[in-house]
């Protein structure tokens, strides 16, 4: 399905971080059998123009990676990632910076993503210099353009990050991010590191951003909160795969993947006669979950299957393929059927 | 009145520094009920972890000093004005703490088993024994004099069993490192229930666990209080996890307790402002919105505090007498208590 507004398309995506064998294991002669850490392995997705795609795991899911990926900032094991056609592996020199200029990231720690040896106006035209060196008083207009737009007030433009909070630093830090008017942003947990009144705020600003620069996001959080909120469509990650994609009305109101199911029930509710800590159904679900194995040595078959109340006896041989439930709608799961390639 | 197992009463605290007086408490007046969980939200900077520490003792004085009327008290005790060797009791019998990061609150280099021995032997030091030292790393080698080392095995395996870890046996002689995130805030749990605490403190217990692992635990520590005669004062940062587990909720801001109240009058009928601010501003997980409701401004630093209400800068509903005078706390229809002008008049 290669859909005209289709601005990412991510094919098949693995990357796999090399353990190689321990200086221990070499010296006694041991072990010498390589590990790998599969960070991703399999990723397929694809996002639209004006579409914000939500990918929501928790820790060690890969999502994180799949930005990297994404981005061009870690070469991949194996697969394609195309923006807008171009296969991000292999732009290169004048095209590379012209890339750059379409695709932009907000991390997760501000504070840790701005030198804190700039000043403000610095840090926000960095990226627009970089990419194309327009003169000076065009760079001011556009620094003064963004800092209006993420709500700092101009006389901030010579201060340094350590003057300013957590939220007016992820201000910044979206500023730095727009101004070179890119087609496709990626947001990395842009508001973990944020208080919940400042999170508000953030959430605020980015969704009022989507809206009035029709911007395309793919927006990376382990919050399924957040990301319902922010989110068209929305991919569940765990372990290196995709468990479940669907708009975000369908995986948070109907989810399909155990995994999803059991991420869902795991939110801890504000409401107090909905806690899952008070009901039984709740409990044995969370229960049964246990913990992640690690993504060194992922379990066989599907991933999942040590943690999934559903577990049968093929989840454990053999990893299920992916299963179109309706047209905007696919599962990795034996559940929904056993189609698929592998 | 309801029993407490814990009682703040004009608790103030300030640190002397070189840019000035940090307010790290103001005027705290808190109880945790007895067999109750009492869940403390609070933003970065709101006091909510420095409370948990002048609970033990841990605040060092200087550059730490407590307001002369402020008193803690714990069975009976005023715990900022007994001796050190009566607080090294407390801390080994009475009140255990569950810190956030359990890897660095763990001693990577020694056993499980043995890290949750020390607890019990101390306790059994303690209240049998009437020693107040610590265990010396030989003692905790090869046991303590008058301590009956089958006895401490079969407690520590009491505990990781009490905490739910599958294989309790197998646990003693692992490390720290060998255990996931959340298998390690259990070995932690456990350390803390060796002691036969009558309070928990836990100060962000699931703040660096996943959500599935978060949920666990959350719900270990409710099953905890049905089945051992333990309290809990549980603090975080997160208002829903704290309405998951809690019986009462009290809602810190800048060193004060702005409202407090029985956990679905709070979710329902929130008085406080600010409490209404932090419950809109969370996204629902279920609703559609183009906005969340969001408090402008941010949270002030301890250093410079706004005068009158500290909230008054951010609040919606301010008026005059906001910037002049600190409303008290004070009680509001029938479960709670809110430090607000809005809802007491002008009796002054």
């Amino acid at each position: 399905m290669s859909d005209s507004s289709e601005i990412l398309r991510v094919e098949e995506l693995r990357k796999y971080f090399d353990l190689g064998v321990s200086r221990l294991d070499r010296f006694l002669g041991g072990e010498k059998e390589k590990k790998f850490v599969r960070a991703v392995d399999g990723v397929s997705l694809t996002i639209a123009k004006e579409e914000t795609l939500g990918l929501v795991g928790e820790s060690g899911s890969g999502k994180s990676t799949v930005a990297r990926c994404v981005l061009g900032l870690l070469p991949v094991t194996s697969g394609r990632i195309l923006f807008e056609g171009m296969d991000v592996a292999k732009v290169q020199g004048r095209q590379r910076r012209l890339f750059r200029r379409k695709m932009q990231v907000v991390f997760q720690d501000p504070a840790g993503s701005l030198d804190p040896s700039m000043r403000v106006r610095d840090i926000i035209a960095e990226p627009l210099e970089a990419t194309s060196g327009p003169p000076r008083r065009q760079v001011d207009e556009a620094v003064e353009r963004m800092m209006g737009l993420v709500g700092l007030a101009q006389e901030y433009a010579n201060r340094y990050p350590h003057e300013f909070s957590g939220g007016q630093r992820q201000r910044i830090g979206i500023a730095r991010a727009l101004i070179t008017s890119p087609e496709f942003v990626v947001l990395d947990e842009p508001t973990s590191a944020l208080d919940a009144s400042i999170q508000a705020q953030v959430l605020n600003l980015l969704k009022d951003l989507k809206r009035t620069l029709s911007l395309t996001s793919l927006f990376i959080s382990h919050n399924m909160k957040v990301v319902s909120f922010m989110s068209d469509r929305i991919a569940v990650m765990y372990l290196g795969k995709i468990a479940e994609i669907g708009t975000r009305d369908e995986v948070i109101s109907e989810p399909l993947h155990p995994y999803t199911k059991m991420l869902i029930a795991s939110i801890p509710k504000t409401d107090p006669d909905n806690r899952f800590t008070d009901s039984d159904e709740g409990r044995r679900i969370i229960e049964q979950g246990r913990e992640a194995p690690s993504p060194i040595n992922p379990p066989s078959g599907c991933v999942f299957h040590p943690r999934c109340p559903y577990a049968m006896a093929k989840c454990k041989v053999r990893e299920p393929g992916v299963t179109k439930v309706s047209p905007t709608r696919s599962v990795a799961c034996y559940l929904y059927g056993d189609s698929g390639d592998s | 009145m309801k029993e407490a197992v814990l009682a703040f009463k004009e608790v103030s605290l300030t640190f002397e520094t070189e840019e000035g007086s940090v307010k790290a408490l103001n005027d705290v007046d808190l109880v945790v009920p007895k067999g109750k969980i009492l869940g403390v939200v609070g933003e970065s900077g709101s006091g909510k972890s420095v409370l948990a520490l002048s609970t033990l003792g841990l605040v060092p004085t200087p550059p730490g000093r407590y307001g002369g009327r402020g008193s803690i008290i714990f069975e009976g005790k005023d715990l900022l004005r007994i001796s050190e060797r009566e607080l090294e009791l407390v801390r080994g019998t009475g009140i255990s703490m569950i810190f956030q990061e359990p890897m660095s609150s763990l001693n990577p280099v020694f056993k499980v088993g043995d890290q949750i021995a020390e607890a019990v032997r101390l306790r059994i030091l303690r209240k049998e024994l009437n020693q107040t030292r610590s265990v010396s790393l030989i003692e905790s080698l090869r046991g303590v004099k008058g301590i009956d080392e089958s006895r401490v095995r079969e407690e520590v395996l009491e505990v990781l069993r009490d905490v739910r870890i599958s294989d309790p046996e197998a646990a003693l002689d692992r490390y720290p490192h060998e255990f996931s995130g959340g298998m390690k805030q259990r070995v932690m749990i456990a350390m803390g229930l060796a002691a036969k605490p009558s309070l928990l403190i836990a100060d962000e217990p699931t703040t660096s666990l996943d959500v599935t692992t978060q949920a666990q635990i959350l719900s270990l520590v409710k099953d905890l209080v049905r089945e051992f005669d333990v309290s809990v004062l549980f603090i975080s940062h997160d208002l829903s996890v704290v309405s998951e587990v809690a019986d009462e909720i009290a809602v810190m801001y800048a060193g004060r307790i702005l409202e407090i109240g029985d956990v679905r009058s709070i979710f329902r009928d929130a008085k406080h402002p600010y409490t209404k601010g932090l419950l809109n501003a969370e996204p629902k997980l279920r609703e559609t919105r183009e906005s969340l409701e969001s408090l402008a401004g941010s949270v002030p630093s301890l250093l410079r505090i706004p005068g009158g209400c500290a909230f008054h800068p951010r609040c919606p509903y301010v008026f005059p007498r906001c910037e002049k005078e600190v409303p008290e706390l004070l009680p509001v229809g029938s479960s709670g208590e809110v430090a607000c002008h809005l809802y007491h008049g002008e009796e002054k």
